[in-house]
């Protein structure tokens, strides 16, 4: 498509993401547009369905539990499930992980694996550090396939931690199927709303650097131990 | 009232009103997440044949959620035309759904006064998604903000001009785009990011710069929540449309943070200092599974509480209504074939409760659709009359990052089906060199001349 | 669609900064305060991030005339006595003001106290002012403060804004909202001083030279030919405009001065659809043309002759001209607006250590392929070329008191590996020149992250400020404050450069 500005064309294109100044065929996208979007959304696609390698864990010296559910089709509908934790599961940490240590960190794939395969060697050590550097001690970490946020209530059930961080992936978008949150809990426990929990999320090398994510994790838990709470009305 | 049934040789029975209602919905992962929906199909036909027995009389005397402890039930009941509805109480919803598909127009309207939000919810039960488009078609809803909407023959979209930061011209260079398509007639309105006053005033100046540049005929929105929307108002920023979500429980509502009284004030508030010129000056997002999600269901499956949001909406003429169908994700809609279900059915209910309905035909990226998916239900809703779609560039809503239709997808879909948008809008585009004859020019898609 | 969020979170904190702007010109001295307000630039689960989103100018001084003593030296005490007079009007004092600048501009900046007085003035003027000089920062304030930067983001093509005062003319180059450019030239109304009656008073010695070179004759205490003042700004205008619009080699203008910060094929390039002129020239284009001697020399010099031969000239080139909105003041708006930057809120700072004034910057450059953690020699002899050239320049007889910040380009990824082999780098180098007090400022958001680093592989010893999102040049100066409320630490960057006319 010729613009009768092309210069204010690149102008408008760098001031957005979104997909502009695409051109049509008639009223129809053009078939590289088209074909990129239908890319963009298997890509998404595949982050949901993917897994995460057990090479990254080892690296890491993460060892896996799973969630109540084992399947996928079944953690999307059943959100419930993939907050509890199966006898198996709660076995296993209670026989690896230290009990109620300070910090608890806690991995999943949640809706994105992509998201811990392409973040997790960054925004890991950088937390690590961040509470090293903040006095804090953190308990056994580990890896739960196929949980949901609220997992941390079930995992502070069993572990009693002062503060678990959960690092997540995020639900795909079509700009990147990457997206990692990190949510964070004071004492949680059965019950622990939402609300009654912080969240960083955006974390990717296009939006949040995870290594900066990391470091600013150390303070906010800091802030949490110092105010015995977490939750949306504590400003990140 | 009758709940049972004996059906291939099994016999049902069913408890009281919810779990028959919930029963009779076509199947809905969010009715299975609450653990109400039928066990299986046969179980499902059961709770129809029920349902369909039953008089409109039987559905208001034994309410879902009584009055006297949900506001929104009270504001239902109220709305409610008691001399049409004195004329039809003793229908069975089977009847109701045959009066709605061999009803003239004029006559569907005066039915729809007489219904209350479970009648509408339990006709939509029983129909399939043809008698859905069908019923629909008939109901001509036309409202006035800047512009007039919902004309037959018409079209209507919004501009979602999406940034991840808010930034201005970002924001801007997505209007400039909706535009060159001809979208934007309904509204151009944005979801900001930032929830704090002084940003909602900054867009709310910033849309309505766009829109005093070139002349557009439309509407201006900034989709914070209603008391941001308020104090950036009360400020003296520009707002013709006030923006909320509603849900179809009292206590749904309480988790968007939202009463009755708040929406009466906002309602007061955008009458006295909105910049509109119309009467009506209300934009409502709704949702299947959104009360279910808040904590605030009741036992109630989702079909009629959605439908109990319409019945709340009327309450305040709304100029929009726009179901957000497939935004809430997998565990309530679950793919493709519950999503397109749902669009129709929403569009029904709230066409039928006499509401400017319009659709946000769109997926997000862990349910189990794709756009194919999406360009077949855009085609059923403006077969059924829909009153505007939600336009994004190329689909991709690069902030909420979810997919719905896009400006193509509107001009495709207004071509195929010679719909054209809102009058004004429409001579206005003719104007510009945008549209001729209703059709896309060799200008359109060129956002740099509105630079 | 809409977020459907829960509550009307009635929690927004107001952040407002007051902040000042002091413009010492060749002709006049202007004063204005405004107010920023400080506001979240994320959503609530996004990394803190502040910007400033409104700049109001509560208070305008009328113009003063710069006092002076003689010909060479600015008169303190007259000027302490006008700003002290301007801060009572506005009904602020000194310790209510946050920030600011002063600038010393044109003409002025060659007096031979100038640099004294500008730092005597900073420290006097308000909490965290700051002093600036030289032209290239007096173009970019004089475009920020006149608007051509905020418009060149709507705008097709480049803007130029050219600031024309009293002795010098600084333009700036600005497309898509950041400024691209800038050039200085010695045009002012002021170069040639002219009595009611049109005899020449004084002639500076820029214009002197030039006026020798090119044959005009002009000679203080005789009366000044008209048709010669025709031609002197006429020519003027010519040789600016080739510059900026038609893009000749500003080394072959013999006005230009300073450092070009402007490659030569730069402006045969760039497409410039908008020339603003800001400074008192610009003021002057408003009114009517002079027709006379007489007429010209109603404010004692050739300023308003400039005005209209700039105007006629430019009528020559497809370009729209324009007197920028609020002219004469662009560059004191500019410096009391723009000058202050934010940091990112996550960074890495013991408030014990701040603020932290006049710390020189040095910057650190990447050898192309060093961003790549396979290439971790080069990662750290970069760095360390950087401390060693901090060392050099900045040293002094006590390793404790040197001081200077290192700059960090951007770094395509930054993986913790990349991460850490630059804290080990730097870690090894402030311990090698026994710095007291390491100073990093990155150009990526990494800033906490790498402070933490720094702290664990000190074990605490080393005591660092690590800051980002903060941009600056070599051979910059910053002045570093106290963390806000939000976290994010205000941050002014300096450049101060005393042009030497000769």
């Amino acid at each position: 498509m010729v613009f009768h500005d092309p210069e204010g064309m690149e102008r408008l294109r760098k001031a957005t993401p979104a997909r502009i100044g695409t051109g049509r065929a008639g009223t129809r996208p053009t078939t590289r547009e088209q074909l990129q979007l239908r890319l963009d959304h298997a890509a998404a696609v595949d982050s949901v369905y993917g897994s995460v390698s057990s090479t990254l864990l080892d690296e890491l010296e993460l060892f896996a539990v799973d969630s109540e559910v084992t399947d996928k089709e079944l953690y999307l509908k059943r959100p419930d499930l993939g907050r509890q934790l199966p006898e198996s599961s709660i076995r296993l940490l209670r026989e690896r992980c230290i009990q109620a240590p300070q910090v608890q960190i806690v991995v999943s794939d949640g809706l994105s694996a992509d998201a811990i395969e392409s973040n997790l060697r960054d925004i890991y050590p950088a937390l690590l550090d961040s509470l090293a550097v903040q006095g804090l001690t953190a308990g056994t970490p580990f890896f739960v396939r196929k949980a949901r946020v609220g997992c941390m209530n079930a995992i502070g059930d069993i572990l009693e931690p002062e503060v678990i961080v959960m690092l997540i992936g995020e639900r795909p978008g079509l700009i990147t199927s990457r997206s990692m949150s990190a949510y964070l809990g004071y004492r949680p426990r059965s019950g622990m709303t939402d609300s009654q929990r912080m969240v960083l999320s955006n974390i990717h090398q296009g939006g949040t650097p995870p290594v900066e994510a990391g470091a600013h994790l150390g303070s906010l838990i800091a802030r949490m131990l110092e105010l015995r709470m977490s939750g949306v009305s504590l400003e990140l | 009232m009758k709940l049972t049934v004996s059906l291939l040789g099994e016999s049902y029975l069913f408890h009281d009103l919810k779990e028959l209602f919930a029963k009779a919905n076509e199947e809905k992962s969010g009715d299975q997440l609450a653990g109400i929906a039928a066990a299986d199909d046969r179980e499902r036909m059961a709770a129809k044949l029920v349902l369909a027995d039953l008089t409109l009389a039987d559905i208001r005397s034994h309410p879902l959620l009584p009055p006297e402890t949900d506001e929104v039930s009270r504001v239902i009941e109220e709305g409610v035309d008691e001399t049409v509805y004195e004329t039809i109480r003793s229908w069975t919803v089977g009847e109701l759904r045959e009066q709605l598909l061999a009803a003239s127009e004029s006559e569907l309207r005066r039915i729809g006064s007489g219904l209350n939000s479970e009648m509408a919810a339990a006709a939509a039960k029983l129909m399939s998604n043809l008698d859905l488009i069908q019923a629909a078609a008939k109901c001509e809803v036309i409202t006035r903000c800047n512009t007039t909407l919902g004309e037959r023959g018409r079209l209507g979209s919004r501009a979602q001009p999406n940034h991840p930061t808010d930034d201005p011209l970002g924001m801007k260079a997505s209007i400039y785009e909706a535009l060159s398509y001809g979208i934007g007639d309904a509204v151009i309105g944005i979801n900001p990011v930032i929830d704090t006053t002084d940003n909602i005033i900054r867009l709310l100046h910033e849309t309505k710069e766009v829109i005093h540049r070139w002349g557009i005929p439309t509407q201006n929105s900034v989709l914070a929540h209603v008391t941001t929307q308020m104090r950036a108002i009360s400020k003296g920023a520009p707002a013709d449309l006030i923006f909320q979500s509603l849900a179809g429980t009292q206590s749904g509502n309480q988790s968007f943070g939202i009463d009755l009284r708040l929406l009466q004030e906002a309602d007061q508030l955008i009458r006295e200092s909105g910049t509109a010129s119309g009467e009506n000056r209300w934009y409502f997002e709704t949702g299947q599974g959104s009360e279910l999600s808040a904590g605030g269901h009741h036992g109630v499956d989702q079909l009629t509480l959605e439908s109990r949001c319409y019945g709340l909406a009327k309450a305040f003429k709304p100029f929009l209504v726009n179901t957000v169908v497939g935004f809430i994700g997998p565990e309530y809609l679950y793919d493709s074939k519950q999503v397109i279900r749902a669009g129709l059915e929403d569009h029904f209910m709230g066409k039928i409760q006499g509401l400017p309905m319009g659709v946000d035909v769109c997926y997000t990226n862990h349910m189990k659709a794709d756009q194919n998916d999406m360009d077949n239900l855009a085609v059923l809703l403006a077969a059924a009359g829909v009153n505007f779609f939600i336009g994004v560039p190329m689909a991709d809503d690069c902030m909420l990052n979810y997919q719905s239709t896009s400006f193509h997808d509107i001009a495709t879909v207004r071509e195929l089906l010679r719909l054209q948008p809102g009058a004004e809008f429409s001579a206005w585009a003719e104007k510009m060199g945008i549209l001729k004859n209703g059709r896309l020019t060799a200008l359109a898609g060129d956002p740099t001349r509105f630079i | 669609m809409a977020l459907q969020q829960a509550g009307g979170n009635g929690i927004e904190p107001k952040r407002e900064i007051t902040s000042v702007g002091i413009d010492i010109g060749t002709s006049t001295t202007k004063i204005v305060f405004s107010r920023l307000t400080v506001g979240r630039r994320y959503g609530l689960s996004m990394l803190p991030q502040y910007q400033i989103t409104e700049r109001n100018i509560i208070y305008e001084s009328p113009m003063h005339l710069t006092p002076l003593i003689g010909e060479s030296q600015i008169d303190l005490p007259a000027l302490q006595q006008i700003l002290s007079a301007e801060y009572h009007s506005a009904a602020l004092k000194p310790e209510e003001v946050d920030t600011g600048a002063v600038i010393i501009t044109g003409e002025t900046a060659v007096r031979s106290n100038a640099d004294s007085i500008l730092h005597q003035l900073a420290g006097e003027s308000g909490e965290f002012v700051v002093a600036q000089a030289g032209g290239d920062l007096e173009a970019v304030l004089a475009g920020k403060g006149a608007g051509a930067e905020a418009h060149s983001q709507r705008a097709a093509g480049t803007i130029v804004n050219v600031d024309i005062g009293g002795g010098t003319a600084n333009a700036a180059y600005f497309n898509s909202g950041s400024c691209i450019g800038t050039l200085n030239f010695h045009i002012g109304g002021r170069l040639i001083m002219l009595d009611k009656a049109g005899t020449v008073a004084k002639i500076y010695p820029a214009a002197r030279q030039w006026l020798n070179r090119e044959g005009l004759w002009l000679q203080e205490g005789e009366q000044a030919d008209w048709p010669v003042l025709q031609e002197v700004t006429r020519r003027w205008s010519e040789l600016l405009l080739e510059v900026l619009l038609k893009g000749s080699d500003p080394q072959a203008c013999p006005l230009i001065y300073g450092h070009q910060d402007l490659p030569a094929a730069f402006a045969k390039e760039t497409t410039v659809t908008e020339l603003w002129i800001s400074g008192g020239v610009g003021a002057l284009m408003e009114q009517a043309a002079p027709r006379n001697i007489a007429e010209t020399a109603r404010y004692g010099d050739i300023g308003p002759l400039l005005a209209h031969a700039i105007k006629k000239t430019a009528g020559h080139y497809p370009v729209k001209l324009q007197a920028a909105p609020g002219a004469q003041r662009a560059t004191v708006i500019g410096a009391g607006v723009h000058t202050l930057q934010l940091s990112g809120s996550t960074v890495y700072a013991d408030p014990n250590l701040l603020p932290l004034r006049n710390i020189p910057v040095i910057e650190l450059v990447w050898p192309v392929q060093a961003q790549d953690v396979e290439q971790p020699d080069e990662v750290l002899a970069s760095i360390q070329a950087a401390f060693a050239a901090g060392a050099i320049r900045h040293g002094s007889i006590e390793p404790e008191a040197m001081q200077f910040a290192i700059a960090i380009p951007e770094i395509t990824h930054c993986s913790y590996a990349v991460l850490r082999r630059i804290a080990e780098a730097v870690t090894g180098c402030s311990r090698k020149y026994k710095l007291k007090l390491c100073i990093l400022i990155c150009e990526n958001d990494i800033a906490k992250a790498l402070g933490n680093c720094i702290y664990l592989l000190s074990q605490g010893r080393q005591a660092c400020v690590c800051l980002d999102q903060i941009t600056v040049a070599h051979g910059d100066y910053i002045d570093i404050g106290i963390p806000a409320d939000g976290n994010y630490i205000p941050v002014a960057v300096k450049t101060l450069v005393f042009n030497s006319t000769n």
